[in-house]
């Protein structure tokens, strides 16, 4: 429920965190779409080895940082609630 | 990969010069920025003050934050594999023009050295100039074939380079005939 059925004025709005797991959820599966063309690309057309591979650790270091703190956020809301 | 002719051997790989990738994820930069702007923005005109979240506002904001700040990351790695795989090839023996468009478009042309016509560079603009970037047209003898190489840094030295091999593979092929 958006908006506790008591109170009319200020209501306070509620997201629930399931809400917030699915939005993460289908960013997830998009951005593994994504990766995957990436690394396909870096490994059949890349010409050096080094290149991509730096290329890869940065790309999925920098990647699971942010998905690890927006875990880390939706979970602390979840308490929050 | 490429696949070389035996004894073949790889004189210059050039990319587009590194301005032109920042030039292109630069936009990256302000989307990056869009979170804290709305925050700010918010904050300053009080723009939700009607509206309350039950919960802890700031753990929903560093959660979409993060969303979006990752969407912006994959942006710019896109954009750098279309840099980082867009690559003329100049061997001793042919030139390899590889063209990568987004992620789903790429177009590799071949042309021997000594089919070579005509080379010219074009340094146009005061950002080309200063960093000393432009765009190489090679014409070739096949009447269809012309290819340009764009935004490559030092673009003469390019061209000097791309003919000192030219003449050594026309050298080459006259001892050749003159073998025979």
């Amino acid at each position: 429920m958006f908006f506790p059925s008591n109170t009319t004025e200020h209501a306070p709005i509620v997201i629930p965190t399931h809400f917030l797991w699915v939005g993460l959820l289908a960013m997830l599966i998009l951005f593994m779409i994504i990766s995957t063309v990436l690394v396909y690309h870096w490994v059949t057309y890349g010409y050096k080895a080094a290149t991509t591979s730096i290329a890869g650790i940065v790309y999925f270091s920098g990647s699971v940082l942010f998905v690890g703190i927006t875990m880390i956020a939706i979970i602390s809301y979840g308490i929050s609630l | 990969m490429i696949k070389l002719d035996e004894n073949e051997k790889i004189i210059l790989e050039i990319r587009k010069h590194w301005f032109l990738l920042v030039a292109e994820s630069f936009f990256l930069v302000f989307l990056a920025t869009i979170p804290f702007i709305v925050f700010k923005g918010i904050s300053i005109t009080g723009f939700l003050r009607f509206i309350t979240f039950q919960g802890s506002g700031t753990s929903l904001y560093v959660a979409i934050s993060s969303v979006w700040l990752l969407f912006v990351w994959v942006t710019f790695f896109v954009i750098w594999t279309d840099y980082y795989l867009d690559i003329l090839i100049i061997t001793d023996k042919k030139v390899i023009d590889i063209e990568q468009k987004g992620l789903f478009y790429r177009e590799i042309s071949t042309f021997r050295l000594d089919k070579i016509q005509d080379i010219t560079v074009k340094v146009n603009g005061l950002i080309p100039t200063f960093f000393g970037f432009g765009d190489i047209y090679i014409q070739t003898a096949s009447e269809e074939q012309s290819f340009a190489a764009k935004g490559v840094p030092h673009p003469d030295k390019i061209k000097w380079q791309i003919q000192d091999e030219q003449n050594k593979a026309l050298d080459e092929l006259r001892h050749v005939w003159i073998r025979k």
